[in-house]
């Protein structure tokens, strides 16, 4: 109730309309790396392909346009093992045993079967005929209970009297083969009828144990496999009979994922130290062959020396040849069917730098249809960039003439002039524009209200990419292997002309690389420079400003417990180096724990250290944050109900460390600490200590506040606490903050419980600061809140004052609650949301974010006080225009009635 | 030593110890084809979660003992949350999520787990209405003197020759005091802008 006489403030929140979704925002879905795939290979015509990654995501996409139907992210308990596309569903069984029926184009649920879970999954085979999947599971005795998986029907379950490591099907006998061992290790078999899964007795195939860790399945009834001692044997399943092999003594058996020996191979293949040999020995052309074997046939894949694939389909009659770029193909899946009396076959491929094609191959043509970038599953930096300018905004205005202020009005009226006769002429005039409505060309220049952006990306394998944040299409993708593994970082460069190179720097295993990148086209040079090589902590670059080149390097370097030394890479002139001289650093050594500050000496290349503050080795650090740069303050106070001031703490150089507790058990001994120190003297401005709480735990630091998240122990839910720094009632006049005679802040400080589990904080930005702060929260649930500060506000109280409404603080409620109009990813399922970055635009009200999860991107914007610069998009100009015209052609109607009666007055 | 052993074996098997939390979601405002959950997911703390079956069911394996937040993650509908606890036999109790204590022990049933709305992810847009533009005090400012200026006088009994004449009287008053200009006058004046006609009007009224 006491909350409603405050709901007027909430009136500027504002929510996107069901009619924006997808104007504004988009979600690129990313699978990560593959590691199996299945094909409705009874189906020509079906449209989805099942995949599941090691990102532990199972999805469908499509095989038209690569497009994801639907994805899920499995539970971090289980891992999928087998995926099969039978019967029109996707079936995957994950450890434990537990069987999942998906629909490939929804993704609904249709059926979940599951055991005991406590035993361990072996092996799994499927009947063709009868849609029926068979996995073999260890149990507590040491023998395996077999479990049947009927589509229609209840568990069947059945215990075997062998531990069974694999499971080949003869469904032309009726039979199931489990082969394993007995309690005494000797290699048998036992066989299961299909009908009513009864044994048949143990046969023994061998008194010593065999472990089938290569092996293949050939068509008359054999099993071939490489044994401990790299000979090639077999068993023939018929009779239980083992030879060796000795065309092939040497070679190790390529396998193939075929249980069922009608389907088989009738031969099978060695790699014999790079070379492909047939069964009888035979050489084939190719160094790596991969064998697929199809319900229509034998699918055979050879690499050549070109790292071209040639494919030979069923009865070896039709070869395809197809490539996969330049990269290295990891694995390959194949589906092979009929269309039209010929053969096709469609072709999945997993290449090491990251990409997954998707080709479609026959007699006549071979191509690929389409591509997806896997490798955004595992980002290592990104950074929004703005895009370059039009000519006539690359100037000054302050430098404008009134003649050249002119002649822009004129060239820009003379643009939207040709845009529009443009429109008129191909018809679009009256079309309805899909995508955002506020930027008004799609082409890679800033918009009017720069909402247009670029994305940069490096990620964990050493892939570079620029997306366009309007359609997010990929404009360039870079391979750059050096950069594998690497932390790396974009060289700030301010200046007040846009620049479309930029300079980067890895941090790669203690190797410094550095690169000059141009993210509008994504041509990039290594700098051959002489580069420091070990314990590296921090890499700054200083611009001269005689010289254009790269920029000069400061490489902070560890040298000894608790010492910091520096290293030069390049040339500094004077004025730059009196500038860098001037300065304060402060840096972070996280395999010590410890912050150093200091300034830096350009002749004699030494870092004096001026003050260290090192964290218990009883601690973790969870994360060491500042205010972003780009952070600008505008009001320098918060007026009181009593027409006084209070003067915020303005200190730009606050580093907040968010450390825990390495405890895991005991509760008593659990904590999270925060400590905000001063960047220049290493003071601690302020310090808090919450007991029975561990990590996950998140910290934000904007203008002359922070607000951090952790997990409380004790209560089993997430807190968060708001802090507020304030100088007092004394309004300071200096122009310049001055931290070796600031005084210590007041610090007001609250705590809140999150209805969600958090997993990521940010803060919006405006371009002046007069926009109200909402803090950006990911969460565990796969949302991004945007929930405005007054929320947060450290103010709060339990008991409201009769000023607090004046002042517009709301009455204290323990419970954080964020209601699904504050979610900017409305009913989107994001997946946890690792990160979130921020960028300025052109409007002070709107800033746009971008979500970084482990299965894709999200863009939005954001408006933390409603859209008060912008007019509304259902803004009705037609509406204004039929009135306007009215009221004029009223006014005139008016003016000749008047006229009339005064005539017919005088005529009276 | 023996009692030692079996003590420490007893603690690895209770460590081993995993349970299966499983319930259903009310077909409450769900429509009951096949799609209906397609996308529902049910998640727990530290990355345990389960997928709704087509029917509502749901299954969360390889839970461990502990104190646990179910949610169901819906597109269309907000359900409760609820408070799993699991203890070292594996015995689960179900009750509502309440973040501020953990004593109460309100029951919630979640083999019939009921949604309480469908959520409102999006903003409405404003439609025009008759109703909400006269309701607005721009149009009831100018709509109140209009009632004063022609529906009073027409309730009021103007066949009553005494009250005729008071008002008569009021108005010469009234009139002596502020010289109102008439709109329509007005209005000429400002567009028309031709002045002399002005004065032949006052001829005619002083006729």
């Amino acid at each position: 109730m006491r909350l409603i006489s405050f709901l007027p403030l909430f009136g500027l929140i504002s929510a996107l309309y069901q009619d924006q979704v997808g104007k504004v925002d988009w979600k690129l879905d990313v699978l990560g790396f593959p590691k199996l795939a299945a094909f409705d290979d009874a189906n020509a015509q079906a449209d989805a392909i099942a995949l599941y990654t090691e990102q532990n995501i199972l999805a469908s996409v499509s095989a038209e346009d690569g497009s994801v139907f639907w994805k899920r992210t499995m539970p971090v308990s289980e891992k999928v093992e087998y995926l099969y596309y039978a019967n029109k569903l996707i079936i995957s069984i994950s450890s434990g045993g537990i069987a999942r029926y998906w629909n490939p184009e929804s993704g609904a649920l249709f059926k979940e079967v599951y055991g005991t879970l406590q035993s361990q999954l072996i092996d799994c085979a499927r009947l063709y005929s009868k849609s029926i999947i068979i996995c073999a599971m260890s149990n507590e005795s040491g023998m395996s209970d077999v479990l049947v998986y009927r589509e229609r029907k209840t568990l069947f379950e059945t215990k075997s009297s062998i531990l069974v490591e694999k499971i080949i099907t003869n469904e032309e006998n009726n039979l199931i083969y489990l082969l394993g061992k007995t309690a005494e290790n000797a290699f048998v078999m036992e066989a299961l009828n299909i009908d009513d899964f009864s044994t048949e007795p143990v046969q023994i195939l061998s008194e010593e144990s065999i472990i089938l860790r290569e092996f293949a399945l050939v068509s008359d009834g054999r099993l071939v496999f490489t044994d401990t001692k790299a000979k090639t044997r077999s068993i023939n399943l018929k009779d239980g009979t083992m030879t060796d092999i000795s065309a092939v003594a040497t070679c190790q058996v390529i396998t193939h994922s075929q249980k069922e020996i009608k389907f088989a191979p009738d031969q099978f293949f060695g790699n014999c130290g790079g070379i492909v040999r047939s069964e009888s020995g035979e050489v084939l052309d190719g160094r790596r062959m991969e064998i697929f074997s199809t319900r229509l046939g034998t699918v055979t894949a050879s690499l050549d020396a070109q790292n071209g694939w040639t494919l030979t389909g069923v009865n070896a009659k039709k070869t395809a040849s197809l490539s996969f770029g330049g990269s290295l193909v990891q694995s390959l899946w194949t589906k092979s069917y009929n269309w039209k009396n010929k053969e096709h076959l469609q072709v999945l491929a997993f290449s090491e730098d990251g990409t997954l094609f998707f080709a479609k191959a026959s007699s006549e043509a071979s191509t690929v249809a389409w591509t997806r970038e896997e490798s955004l599953a595992a980002i290592s930096h990104v950074q929004i960039f703005d895009l370059p300018p039009e000519d006539a905004l690359l100037e000054d205005p302050s430098e404008w003439s009134f003649s050249r202020r002119v002649q822009i009005q004129l060239a820009l009226f003379h643009s939207y002039i040709n845009q529009l006769t443009d429109k008129l002429k191909s018809g679009s005039l009256s079309e309805k524009k899909n995508g955002d409505p506020l930027v008004s060309t799609s082409e890679l220049i800033r918009d009017q209200f720069n909402l247009h952006k670029l994305i940069f990306i490096v990620t964990k394998n050493g892939n570079l990419f620029g997306i366009d944040s309007l359609s997010k299409d990929i404009i360039w993708k870079r391979r750059v292997p050096e950069l594998k593994e690497c932390k790396t970082q974009v060289l700030k460069d301010a200046g007040p002309r846009f620049k479309s190179d930029i300079y980067i720097v890895g941090n790669c295993n203690n190797q410094v690389k550095y690169f000059n990148v141009d993210i509008m086209s994504g041509s990039i040079d290594e700098l051959n420079n002489e580069m420091p090589k070990s314990d590296i902590l921090r890499v700054d670059s200083i611009r001269s400003s005689t010289s254009s080149g790269a920029p000069a390097l400061l490489v902070f370097k560890k040298v000894d417990v608790g010492k910091v030394g520096l290293e030069i890479v390049g040339e500094i002139d004077t004025a730059a180096a009196d500038k860098i001289e001037r300065t304060s650093f402060w840096l972070y050594d996280s395999n010590s724990q410890a912050l150093f500050g200091g300034k830096i000496n350009i002749e004699s290349k030494t870092f004096k250290n001026t003050w260290t503050f090192q964290i218990p080795a009883s601690m973790k650090v969870s994360q060491v944050t500042a205010a972003p740069a780009s952070d600008v303050l505008h009001s320098q106070g918060r007026p009181l109900a009593d027409r006084s001031v209070m003067e915020k703490y303005l200190n730009p150089n606050i580093i907040a460390v968010l450390a825990e507790s390495k405890e895991e058990s005991d509760l008593e001994q659990m904590f999270v600490n925060a400590f905000f120190l001063d960047g220049i003297t290493g003071e601690v401005i302020h310090s808090c200590n919450h007991k029975r709480a561990q990590g996950p735990a998140k910290i934000v630091v904007a203008e002359n506040w922070a607000v951090f998240s952790y997990w409380s122990a004790k209560m089993y839910r997430t807190e968060v606490t708001s802090v507020e720094f304030y100088k007092g009632n004394d309004q300071g006049n200096a122009t310049h903050w001055d931290a070796l005679s600031a005084e210590m802040p007041v610090a007001i400080q609250k705590s809140f419980i999150s209805s969600e589990e958090i997993t990521s904080l940010a803060v919006t930005q405006s371009q002046m600061g007069i926009t109200n702060k909402a803090v950006l929260i990911g969460t565990k649930s796969g949302k991004i809140v945007s929930l405005p500060r007054v929320f947060l506000d450290p103010r709060r109280r339990l008991v409201p004052a009769s000023t607090d409404r004046e002042e517009g603080i709301m009455p204290y409620q323990p419970e954080l609650r964020f209601p699904p109009n504050f979610v900017l990813s409305y009913y989107q399922n994001l997946g946890p949301v690792n990160d979130v970055k921020v960028a300025i635009t052109g409007l002070e009200s709107t800033c746009t974010i971008l979500g970084l999860t482990d299965t894709g991107l999200f863009w939005t914007r954001v408006h933390p006080s409603g859209t008060f610069d912008v007019l509304k998009d259902d803004f009705d100009h037609m509406m204004i225009s039929v009135i306007l015209i009215g009221f004029v052609g009223a006014t005139y109607a008016c003016k000749i009635f008047a006229q009339m009666k005064m005539t017919n007055r005088l005529w009276q | 030593m023996v009692r030692s052993l079996i003590l420490v074996l007893f603690a690895s098997v209770q460590c081993a110890l995993t349970v299966t939390v499983e319930g259903q979601l009310s077909s409450k405002f769900a429509h009951m084809d096949v799609e209906a959950y397609s996308s529902v997911e049910v998640q727990l703390d530290n990355g345990y979660k389960g997928f709704v079956q087509s029917n509502g069911a749901f299954a969360v394996h390889n839970v461990k003992p502990g104190s646990y937040i179910l949610k169901v993650l819906s597109q269309k509908l907000t359900y409760h949350s609820v408070r799993v606890d699991i203890n070292a036999q594996g015995k689960i109790r179900y009750r509502r999520l309440n973040l501020l204590t953990l004593k109460e022990v309100e029951p919630i049933n979640v083999m019939d787990l009921q949604p309480i709305e469908q959520t409102q992810w999006f903003q409405k847009r404003e439609q025009f209405n008759v109703l909400d533009t006269l309701k607005s005090p721009m149009v009831l400012i100018m709509i109140l003197p209009m009632v004063v200026l022609f529906l009073l006088p027409k309730l009021m009994d103007m066949q009553d020759p005494e009250l005729k004449k008071e008002m008569e009287e009021q108005m010469k008053t009234m009139n002596k005091g502020g010289n109102v200009p008439d709109m329509s006058e007005l209005m000429s004046s400002f567009f028309g802008g031709e002045q002399p006609k002005r004065a032949p009007k006052k001829g005619v009224k002083q006729n």
